[in-house]
């Protein structure tokens, strides 16, 4: 019998991915380059109803960056995701309003919350399989708004929720909501941070490889040596803590945090978004939270007949782009320059 | 027990519910060998590959690996300890690229580690490596699973059905693969497989189950002629 050939190196340059790092720099400073442009595009604007809308992309898109790497990536169908804005939301307004703490303080450990929460719905998660993922994680998001309003006694508030949650203070400046392009700049930097961490610090490693193999073959992949619960847990927690840390930054910036943030109305908007954009195909949920914001801004003036557009748009987009906004722009990458 | 076994099964049984699909199973894999599994339909073959690779783990008996108890390991840990395998149904990784199936497992998989290259020439992945996985043919998939395999730098190789819808010239290129990956890497292999003629070229030894039960283990040509095997196979022999 031949002595078996090792193999020493670290990486043979048959191997060079994105997950080992090709194209790193160059996808990296194109998206800070686009976050600049965004910013750029909003100081030129300098409208404070405009800062309101940007504000809001800012804070979906770190919601729906989130989602996108359970639903998208790791292929886990979580519905809770808005319970763990809430958490976040709940979290930072009871540490400040009941706690004292100041914001800059309540909104990271809110995250750190969020993302214990995360993993306590992960647990149970990684033992079932596809769909009952789904109806366990949507009977959480259904469950929450009764149990803040029996929880009144612990400081949620019941149904009225909480108000007067303090604002941003920093190097002895107090940001009041009313500033809005100092909120804008707030938000922008949560989103650029957010959106990094997760597609391209969590994404594009050995984690993200992880994900991916698990979600296309489980079996297999467990076979190649994935410990898949592990990641799986780890990639709800992940997810969990930054949409935490959205909501948090969201709810000091309303000020007020009350059960309707578990309404119908959010949650259909952020499955819009995702609908749209498309899942798993960076950037393309971003764009959606884009579109959608800008889109239920402009239909305001229809009023009633808002929700109806907004699913006239989600029919057309599932039958004319069925990988959404994402999977056009890798049409077009495709075409353009055909990458290995 | 001699250092030469691998892996050994000991009195290994595996009930569904009021189902016994393996029943009382002993046999020691050599290192280095090509042992080819057969048997009729429903024999659990299937079954006893997934005891061996962590996919199920027995109600009864143990497994051993190198003299040591894996009978409760997943596996996951037993990639890492060098047990590789690959799936009856062909399953790629499929929104990777080839090279990043096979990254997944030299990611992952244990310490040890087959040269990459060698790996990637005996395959035959070399022009496809840069391709998606999902949109390859059956004979790539399968190498692809046997790359990936590899690739997590195993010593003994189980195999489900490796031929399974290859055509006559797909089968022998398969079977050089396979015996190629024996001299290059010195993996033990283990294959479960219905086509015994291309069995009896490679497997050094075959062992027959019918019923979950040890039936008998020893040299192709042995086990081929052996009358209680071509019962089990054909029927029983009309008697003159």
């Amino acid at each position: 019998m031949t002595k078996p050939i090792q193999d020493s190196r670290s990486r043979p340059a048959g191997l060079s991915s994105r997950f080992t790092g090709a194209h790193y720099l160059r996808d990296s400073l194109a998206f800070l380059g686009c976050a600049m442009a965004f910013l750029a595009a909003g100081l030129v604007i300098g409208e404070n109803y405009v800062f309101h809308i940007l504000i809001l992309i800012c804070i979906w898109s770190a919601v729906i960056a989130g989602w996108d790497l359970l639903i998208g990536y790791a292929g886990v169908f979580n519905y809770a995701q808005l319970v763990f804005f809430a958490v976040g939301a709940y979290g930072s307004a009871m540490l400040s309003v009941s706690g004292g703490l100041p914001a800059l303080a309540a909104i990271p450990l809110a995250a750190g919350i969020g993302g214990l929460f995360g993993a306590l719905i992960a647990i149970p998660s990684a033992r079932l399989k596809g769909e009952y993922v789904a109806l366990f994680t949507f009977a959480v998001h259904l469950a929450l708004p009764s149990i803040l309003q029996q929880t009144r006694g612990l400081g949620t508030g019941g149904s009225t929720g909480i108000l007067g949650l303090p604002p941003i203070s920093l190097f002895s400046q107090t940001f009041y909501a009313i500033d809005k392009q100092a909120w804008f700049l707030m938000a922008l930097i949560v989103a650029v941070i957010c959106i990094y961490l997760i597609y391209f610090v969590v994404l594009r490693s050995r984690f993200g490889l992880a994900l991916l193999a698990m979600r296309d073959a489980p079996a297999f992949s467990e076979a190649l040596g994935v410990n898949g619960r592990r990641y799986q847990i780890a990639a709800f927690a992940i997810s969990a803590a930054i949409t935490a840390f959205a909501g948090a930054f969201y709810a000091h910036y309303t000020a007020v945090v009350t059960p309707r943030i578990l309404g119908t109305e959010f949650f259909l908007m952020a499955m819009v978004m995702l609908a749209i954009g498309g899942m798993g195909r960076f950037p393309g949920a971003l764009l959606g939270v884009c579109v959608v914001v800008i889109g239920n801004e402009v239909l305001r003036s229809f009023d009633s007949y808002r929700l109806f557009a907004l699913g006239l748009i989600v029919i057309g987009s599932v039958i004319f782009l069925p990988h959404g906004l994402g999977g056009v722009l890798r049409r077009f990458g495709k075409k353009d320059s055909p990458r290995a | 027990m001699t250092s030469n076994h691998i892996m050994s099964l000991n009195k290994v049984g595996m009930r569904f519910g009021s189902f016994q699909a393996l029943s009382d199973l002993s046999f020691d894999i050599d290192a280095g060998e090509v042992l080819g599994v057969a048997g009729p339909n429903g024999a659990g073959k299937s079954t006893l590959l997934n005891v061996c690779t962590g996919g199920l783990c027995p109600t009864s008996g143990s497994v051993l690996l190198d003299g040591q108890d894996i009978t409760a390991l997943p596996r996951h840990s037993r990639c890492s300890k060098g047990i590789a395998m690959t799936f009856q149904i062909p399953t790629v990784i499929s929104s990777l690229t080839v090279a990043e199936n096979l990254l997944v497992g030299r990611s992952f998989g244990g310490s040890h580690r087959h040269d990459f290259d060698a790996i990637v020439e005996i395959a035959g992945l070399g022009d496809v490596l840069g391709a998606d996985a999902g949109t390859v043919d059956l004979l790539t998939r399968k190498a692809i699973m046997l790359g990936a395999a590899l690739a997590t730098g195993p010593r003994i190789v189980f195999m489900d059905e490796p031929l399974g819808g290859l055509n006559a010239d797909e089968i022998k290129r398969f079977v050089q693969m396979i015996d190629r990956c024996r001299q290059a890497f010195g993996v033990t292999v283990v294959m479960v497989e219905h086509k015994t003629r291309a069995l009896a070229e490679i497997a050094d030894r075959i062992l027959i189950i019918n019923f979950g039960k040890f039936v008998c283990l020893d040299r192709p040509s042995v086990v081929l002629n052996d009358d209680h095997v071509v019962e089990i196979y054909l029927g029983k022999k009309h008697d003159a």
